[in-house]
């Protein structure tokens, strides 16, 4: 079976992996993917945050769809299996003081090399919190740092590639952005590291290396006097310079099959800055949805049986919008070319079922005031078999917690896309088709300081009546198709019989929750 | 329309955007094409540094690519100006060597399979972990397949001592790629700024810098286009070659003019990483400082030019070449527009020295005072504008312009409101001229005499004419201090002579204004020169006087004068501040003579003469013009006294009476003039060769300039007797003498076109000069020659000198020459040619030499001293001479009163009306007894040489027998000393008195008497034989082998190797070798010759008295005894006969000068008795 591998590099590496992961978890997503972040910046927010999803949706998942006492089968959610290599994070320089010239060690006779390529002040720059926009420095630094031999990250990595010249295919899948540190520094220099890995070996079938260039989508309040960390008014320069680079870079170096470009015309605007550290925590934005669904139609496409013929160049891929203040779900690009509504069934279905969850969580749960006795009565009860189900044991506590997380976790995601997304039209507003989760909102969102994000309050539970609001009006019909069930339309169903016996413990149920959350008959995944 | 997910502006199109599904992912052809659409800001002039994003460790060198080959690049400026910059720096390397240079050091990051090998197995060094990121890293393709990403090399700039390592990359995209650190490189650099800069903009290159860039560039293209194999960027390299042809284009609208046409050339040194980049190496390089903006044209005419190099650093330059100051080169990288600031021009001016490049400010042309002359006065070649006025420039402006034309149209005088502006235009090596501007106010502006007692000899310029004299006298208190004369040339020797480049700059800047560092290398304290490079004299002054009111110093300037220097009279405030210059027009040679010339010099006792025969102008006599010159304009009645003692102040033909005169030093002159004017140096070094104190006398001998001449004689300054003087303080005067003339000689010559070494020179010497005065004499006329001959100059080898007897020289004359070819018709002949110390003889026979010789009896002895002894006959000829003869010797001095009177005689001999004067007297008072004593004299001293000829004849004629059937001889009279007896008959009347007194020697030869005709025959020319007679001979011939043969002509008892021996009348000289020591002489012969002069002349003298005797045979005895005794062993083995003289001829002179005594007492003395009434 083909692997599936998927780096973030950088920050905005891993809020579009984060998407990823989201997008995974609607079912979007190949079987299995192995998921691995690269940062220099340890406690980079965003890093932190995809890390947290990944925790919460690998939690999930084995709570879910492990072979635990809640079970859920026949069913898109949670559908990746998702794990990490042996770390999750590979930081190319730990050390607190490390800079360039202390990771490239003794110069011998190669200062003058050194003195041409960089200045002073790059190679003392200390790297502690990354490479503050130096992409050339990080991407010395980083190829110094990788040990491909002996690092446990890398082997991992170097291995399954090698094995795709054995037969299994690889599909590694690095994501970045052309701007800032890490990840515009370690977005080409991993590919070409790794491609020239496997040129090294011989292996030229096999394997699809490709990414996802972030370029500029967003801005923030420009940074205090002093910081050296990316200005959001230097972004589109520096893609600028970037860009060129890769062009060249494309032209004569087969580094990626395919390059996934995305941007945004106008920027969204965060409304803050955090330099760095681990503060620096970028809201999710569409166009890391966009990402996303790229890489999923990415890893659903088979690898190459046979080399490219002299193939050097880069596929760049990018997509459009039809209209410049509007985003629907017809300018989402298909995962499958074959499945034109995939990925509208399955997102539009997975937030109606956190719409669902959220109402029903506690239900489940049993929580003192939301479970009364009258529910033993109604059907869904008994046949999905709660009634016997020890919801006292750690199993149930576990489940129930991990897919609160994982739904919460996704709810933020997709509500945090659907506010900010309004302030990305620039002069304009844009009008943001895709979703509308304001029924998921506990307050109205706020912002704490010039220093803080948005913050985008979940409500813990849904009652019947915001449940029946959220779900009904979270995702609209697209033109032409039949109306889209309703809240009322779910409590039917689960009063009906179970639809599948695979299933156990809350799997049934749950199950059965998500299927019924289908946008419409017919536009779920599995068509 | 769609619109793209991409940061796009929003009117962003691209060629499939049409074609673009909605919600789709689609390629995109192009990510430059996307990059020009983000919506940025269009800019082109980002720094490189502030592009951080480009993710690879090389990224310095991508930006680069990038960068340069995209004109829409944020950073295209300033990356296009670093690679040009870079460009220009290996175009211009060589020549700007001294600047600085280029080193290359490769790193190799090819890993062979061997070596990848042996680091897996842990053998062999490992690569440093830079080296390995970058390899791993590395770029791929390149512009050719010759170029390596794996052979790179990285490019240091070395200046000044200091390395500045890092500098650029060789790279194989771009050729050359800047490195990170590059904007740090600050200087010296080729361009203004000092600082990296795209030349084309930054400018202040020099001028030939445009041509080499543009054939430097232009050869990368064509290195370019003729690479072989597939470039695996053919693109990039097409982009390449159109940035370098932009450049190129860029470089040929910057050029202006023409540059001196440059050199091929190469960087040293440099080891290329792999040969693709040797093109980078191979230059071209031109004149160094001299195309830059700034250069000044020197015009030299020697090699020392091409030693100095001058920029002008003034405002005018750029207004000239219509540019921005900034835009201006100067030198070392540094342009007008910042020199400007007067730290930084200080700080290049001191740069500029160490590398021997003079920056000039305008003020270094110009005086610091404006001068105008009082009333009355012109200074005859300065320009119109300062007639009345000094030129005020600095001698070092004299550097830049051609000579006196050129400059006196430079120069002119605007009138201002507060004062007047000096406007002075200075041409630039660029080809346009600046317009230097100096105002002098009031403060400025002085009224002086003008400084008249100022000459300078000769009156012509010429490169190769090194003999120029100043000469100058002022008051310093009241009057403008002269200060030396100089030229281009003098200027250009003495920096040249600087022995490091520093030094040189610094000599250069001591000619310029405010400054007088120039005289404090030639102290006016003392005799002293300035030398150039090869120790050769530049300049050389001696102060003459030295008084409180009177400094009066002569110079020599061997390279010309164009301009006389002055300063104000020193102040206690300011002291002497230079005051400009007046001009000197000395006009070039004619050249209407022949190339080549020979010169003969007839070096009489008290005449000489001189004839000069050239193929155009043929044989004439030589005659001096005046050439003084007086540029200060004041040229009166008086100065010929004045400047008597250095200058042959007049027009003067020849011949100049054989006599010296002593400079006259006033004030206190130091030790070392003291003891030059006691004894010259012989050598003519190291004191100056020009300096000598008795230079160019030529003596005024008209009538009542003898005042003048009896102080001369009164001081004792007047040396007379030169040729034959023997005593040591006397003989290095004949040098002084001989020098003079012939210097003065080749002036007359080298003014009508024939240079000094072309001159050849041909000298006679007498008979009687014996074999050490003979050689002595070759010696110092071949030292005269190498020091008054041009050595430098580039001609053939210097043409031999000729020396020949007078009596050869005279005999070649009365044989060959024209005007004689009708005189001597018989075929004997005997010429006597009597001059004023001695008489030359000859004997030809059928036309051949077969005898010469030569006795020192001559004018001097039978005329001048009897004119000098008998002053009523000098009372007769001139009778106010004779006055101021006569008080002249009353005074007692240095002298005798009889010795100074011998002198004025002398003189009075000497000039060109005596023998005019003389006639008139002679007619009036030939039958005087004191014009009757000078008869006798004469006829006693020429019976006598007869007598003595007669000797010789008669022994001639064992060896030509043919001798004896000769039946007439003809008597050849030549020399001034002749003159006299033309009074005695002549022409071929064989019945005058004179014809028989040369009977004398025909009856001693033996032949008879009856029948025998003689014809006297004068000279044509009289003094002029010897001179023409030497023109006459074949040089080639050499000198011809007539035996030498000299009879005693008396008998000499002398004690010899076997006891007493008398040795006879009719031996030979020689045989006096073999006498030890004379006993006694007696006067048989002797008395045979007083009978047949009374027979003959018609007088009788009787030697029987004791005091006779004494005075004749005492004296001769006296003469010839310790001559014997004291002769060296060597002399007596060498038995040479011209060592000695001939006893008959010293008793001859020793009667002839007592015959030349006060008439009466000398009648008394001798029995001097008239038989009959006389003639």
């Amino acid at each position: 079976m083909t692997a599936k591998m998927l780096l973030g590099v950088g920050g905005t590496g891993a809020k579009v992996v984060e998407a990823i992961l989201h997008c995974c978890g609607a079912g979007l997503g190949p079987a299995t993917l192995q998921v691995g972040f690269i940062d220099q910046d340890k406690s980079n927010g965003n890093v932190s945050r995809a890390n947290q999803t990944l925790t919460a949706y690998m939690e999930a998942r084995q709570n879910w769809r492990g072979d635990g006492a809640h079970h859920i089968e026949g069913s898109d959610l949670l559908l990746t299996e998702v794990s990490t290599f042996k770390r999750s994070l590979w930081t190319p320089h730990p050390d607190d003081n490390s800079s360039l010239e202390s990771a490239l060690g003794d110069l011998g006779g190669d200062g003058k090399l050194f003195d041409l390529l960089f200045t002073q002040e790059e190679q003392r720059l200390k790297l502690d919190i990354g490479y503050q926009a130096r992409a050339h420095v990080g991407s010395a630094a980083m190829t110094a740092a990788i040990r491909k031999e002996s690092d446990p990250f890398w082997v991992d990595i170097v291995n399954k590639l090698v094995a795709a010249g054995g037969g299994d295919g690889v599909d590694l899948l690095l994501v970045g952005s052309a701007f800032g540190g890490t990840g515009a520094a370690g977005f080409p220099t991993v590919a070409r590291l790794l491609r020239r890995e496997l040129d090294k070996k011989g292996i030229k079938k096999g394997a699809r290396i490709s990414g996802v260039l972030m370029l500029p989508y967003f801005g923030f309040t420009p940074p205090k006097r002093g910081e050296t960390v990316a200005r959001a008014d230097e972004l589109l320069p520096q893609t600028k310079a970037a860009l060129r680079y890769y062009h060249d870079l494309f032209e004569r170096e087969h580094v990626f099959d395919d390059a996934y470009l995305v941007g945004w015309n106008s920027k969204f605007e965060l409304g803050y800055h955090n330099p760095g550290k681990g503060g620096q925590i970028n809201p999710a934005l569409l166009p890391e949805l966009i990402a996303a669904v790229g890489a999923c139609g990415f890893f659903a496409g088979e690898p190459p049986k046979q080399p490219p013929k002299e193939r050097v160049a880069t596929r760049v891929l990018v997509s459009a919008r039809k209209e410049e203040h509007r985003f629907g779900w017809g300018d989402l690009p298909p995962v499958r070319d074959e499945k034109p509504n995939e990925v509208y069934a399955q997102l539009g279905r997975q937030i109606r079922f956190a719409a669902a969850w959220k109402h029903w969580q506690p239900i489940l749960n049993r929580d003192a005031g939301v479970f009364s006795g009258s529910y033993r009565k109604r059907a869904w009860f008994k046949g999905y078999g709660l009634d016997g189900l020890d919801t006292t044991d750690a199993a149930f506590a576990g489940a129930m917690a991990s897919m609160d997380r994982y739904v919460d976790q996704f709810a933020e995601w997709a509500l945090t896309i659907q506010l900010l997304s309004r302030q990305s039209g620039g002069s304009a507003e844009m009008a943001f088709d895709l979703w509308d989760m304001n029924g998921f909102l506990s307050q109205p969102s706020f912002r704490k300081d010039e220093n803080s994000p948005l913050t985008v309050p979940v409500a813990r539970t849904l009652s019947e009546a915001a449940y029946a609001s959220a779900f009904d009006r979270a995702v609209g019909s697209r033109a032409g198709d039949t109306p889209l069930t309703t809240a009322a339309d779910l409590m039917r169903a689960l009063n009906a019989r179970p639809r599948s016996s695979r299933n156990s413990g809350l799997g049934g149920i749950v199950e059965a929750m998500h299927s019924n959350s289908a946008v419409a008959a017919g536009l779920d995944g599995g068509n | 329309m769609a619109v793209y997910n991409l940061p796009l502006e929003a009117d962003f199109t691209h060629g499939d955007l049409k074609a673009a599904k909605i919600g789709a992912w689609r390629t995109f052809g192009s990510l430059d094409g996307l990059a020009s659409g983000l919506p940025i800001e269009k800019r082109t002039d980002v720094a490189p540094d502030a592009l951080k994003s480009i993710p690879d460790a090389w990224a310095q060198v991508q930006l680069v690519h990038d960068a340069l080959f995209d004109s829409t690049h944020e950073a295209h400026d300033q990356v296009r100006a670093q690679w040009r910059a870079l460009l220009t720096l290996f175009a211009l390397q060589p020549t700007h060597k001294d600047d600085y240079t280029l080193s290359i050091d490769s790193f190799d990051f090819a890993t062979t399979k061997e070596e990848e090998q042996g680091r897996a197995k842990g053998q062999g060094p490992r690569p440093t972990r830079l080296r390995s990121v970058l390899e791993e890293l590395i770029p791929q393709g390149a512009v050719a397949s010759e170029a390596k990403w794996s052979r790179l090399g990285v490019v240091d700039f070395i200046a000044r001592g200091e390395r500045f390592e890092a500098l650029a990359m060789l790279s194989p995209v771009t050729l050359v790629a800047p490195g990170r650190r590059i904007a740090l490189l600050d200087g010296p650099l080729p361009w203004k700024g000092g600082s990296i800069a795209d030349p084309t903009v930054a400018g202040g290159l020099r001028r030939g810098a445009w041509t080499i860039l543009e054939k430097y560039l232009d050869q990368l293209v064509t290195g370019l286009r003729k690479l072989g194999g597939l470039a695996d960027r053919p693109d990039d390299r097409e982009k390449l070659i159109g940035q370098i042809e932009a450049f190129k284009k860029d470089c040929a609208t910057r050029k202006q003019g023409g540059g001196p046409a440059p050199e091929p050339a190469e960087i040293g040194n440099l080891a290329y990483p792999s040969p693709f980049f040797g093109m980078l190496g191979r230059t071209w390089t031109s004149g160094g400082p001299a195309d830059l903006d700034c250069a000044l044209t020197v015009r030299p005419r020697n090699v020392a030019a091409s030693k100095a190099q001058f920029m002008l650093v003034d405002a005018s330059v750029a207004r000239a070449l219509e540019r921005e100051e900034h835009d201006v080169s100067v030198w070392g990288g540094a342009t007008l527009g910042e020199l400007a600031d007067e730290t930084l021009f200080a700080d290049r001016r001191a740069a500029a020295a160490k590398k021997g490049v003079v920056l000039l400010r305008a003020e270094d042309f110009f005086a610091d005072t404006f001068v105008r002359f009082q009333a009355g006065a012109e200074a005859e070649f300065n320009p119109d504008d300062f007639k009345r006025s000094l030129v005020p420039l600095s001698p070092l402006a004299l550097l830049f312009f051609d000579g006196h034309s050129e400059l006196s149209q430079s120069v002119s005088l605007e009138a201002s409101a507060d004062g007047v502006d000096v406007v002075l235009r200075v041409p630039l090596a660029a080809g346009k001229t600046a317009l230097l501007r100096r105002r002098y106010g009031p403060a400025e502006t002085i009224e002086m005499p003008a400084p008249g007692d100022l000459a300078l000899w000769p009156n012509f310029e010429e490169k190769d004419w090194h003999w120029n004299y100043l000469r100058f006298e002022y008051n310093p208190k009241a009057e403008l201090v002269t200060r030396f004369g100089a030229s281009r040339e003098l200027i250009l020797a003495d920096v040249a002579g600087g022995a490091l480049d520093e030094d040189k700059a610094k000599r250069a800047l001591e000619w310029g204004s405010g400054r007088c560092e120039v005289e404090a290398r030639v102290t006016p304290s003392r005799s002293s020169e300035l030398t150039g490079p090869s120790g050769e004299t530049i300049l050389q002054r001696i102060r003459f006087a030295a008084v409180s009111d009177s400094i009066g110093e002569h110079h020599w300037v061997p390279h010309g004068v164009e301009a006389v220097f002055f300063a104000t009279p020193p102040s206690r405030e300011r002291g002497s501040v230079p005051a400009g210059c007046v001009l000197v027009d000395r006009p070039a040679s004619t050249s209407d003579d022949s190339r080549e010339a020979t010169v003969a010099v007839d070096f009489g006792t008290s005449n000489t003469i001189a004839f000069v025969d050239t193929v155009r102008k043929g044989l004439r006599r030589i005659a001096f013009q005046n050439r003084l010159v007086f540029p200060a304009g004041r040229n009166d009645a008086a100065l010929p006294l004045q400047y008597a003692d250095f200058f042959p102040m007049i027009d003067h033909d020849m011949p100049l009476p054989t006599v010296l005169k002593e400079r006259q030093i006033s004030g206190t002159p130091t030790d070392e003039i003291r003891a030059f004017a006691a004894d010259p140096d012989p050598n003519l070094r190291p004191l100056p060769v020009g300096f000598t104190h008795l230079a160019f006398f030529t003596p005024r001998l008209a009538s009542g300039s003898y005042l003048a001449l009896s102080e001369s004689v009164k001081n004792g300054q007047l040396k007379f007797d030169l040729k034959w003087s023997d005593s040591s303080k006397d003989r290095p005067l004949v040098r002084v003498y001989l020098r003079q003339l012939m210097l003065m000689i080749a002036a007359e010559l080298r003014q009508s076109g024939i240079r000094t070494n072309d001159i050849q020179w041909r000298f006679s010497f007498p008979q009687a000069f014996t074999q050490d005065q003979e050689s002595q004499f070759r010696s110092t006329l071949e030292d005269i020659l190498k020091g008054i001959r041009d050595e430098k100059a580039e001609v053939q080898a210097a043409l031999p000198l000729m020396v020949q007897t007078e009596a050869e020289a005279a005999a070649a004359y009365f044989a060959v020459d024209r005007d004689q070819e009708n005189a001597g018709s018989s075929q004997l002949i005997l010429m006597l040619d009597i001059g004023g110390g001695t008489t030359d003889f000859a004997v030809r026979l059928d036309k051949a030499l077969i005898w010469q010789g030569s006795v020192r009896v001559a004018g001097s002895h039978f005329f001048r001293d009897y004119l000098v002894n008998n002053p009523k006959l000098v009372t007769d000829i001139d009778p106010n001479q004779m006055k101021e003869i006569e008080q002249a010797s009353s005074e007692r001095s240095l002298t005798t009163a009889e010795s100074r009177r011998s002198q004025l005689v002398n003189l009075f001999v000497a000039r060109a009306t005596f023998h005019r004067e003389f006639e008139r007297a002679y007619l009036n008072h030939a039958n005087d007894p004191v014009w009757v004593g000078l008869r006798q004299c004469a006829e006693t001293a020429l019976g006598g040489m007869m007598h003595y000829l007669g000797l010789v004849l008669h022994l001639l004629q064992d060896e030509h027998p043919r001798l004896r059937d000769m039946r007439s001889i003809d008597i050849l009279f030549g020399g001034r000393g002749a003159t006299y007896f033309k009074h005695l008959g002549g022409s071929r009347p064989s019945d005058s008195p004179l014809a028989s007194l040369c009977r004398l020697a025909v009856e001693r030869a033996g032949w008879a008497a009856d029948g025998f005709a003689v014809f006297p025959v004068f000279s044509g020319q009289p003094k002029e034989e010897v001179g023409r007679g030497l023109l006459l001979a074949d040089p080639a011939a050499g000198r011809p082998k007539t035996p030498v043969l000299l009879p005693l002509g008396l008998d000499i008892l002398a004690q010899a190797e076997n006891g007493r021996e008398r040795f006879g009348p009719e031996e030979r000289l020689e045989r006096l070798y073999d006498a030890q020591g004379i006993e006694d002489i007696l006067l048989d012969e002797f008395d045979a010759f007083l009978k047949g002069l009374r027979e003959h002349a018609g007088f009788s003298i009787d030697l029987s008295s004791s005091a006779a005797q004494k005075a004749v045979r005492g004296r001769t005895l006296a003469k010839i005894g310790p001559t014997i005794r004291g002769m060296s062993r060597r002399v007596r083995d060498q038995r040479n006969p011209q060592s000695l003289e001939a006893p008959f001829t010293t008793a001859l002179r020793c009667l002839v000068e007592q015959m030349a005594g006060p008439v009466e007492e000398r009648n008394r003395l001798l029995g001097v008795e008239q038989l009959g009434s006389g003639r």
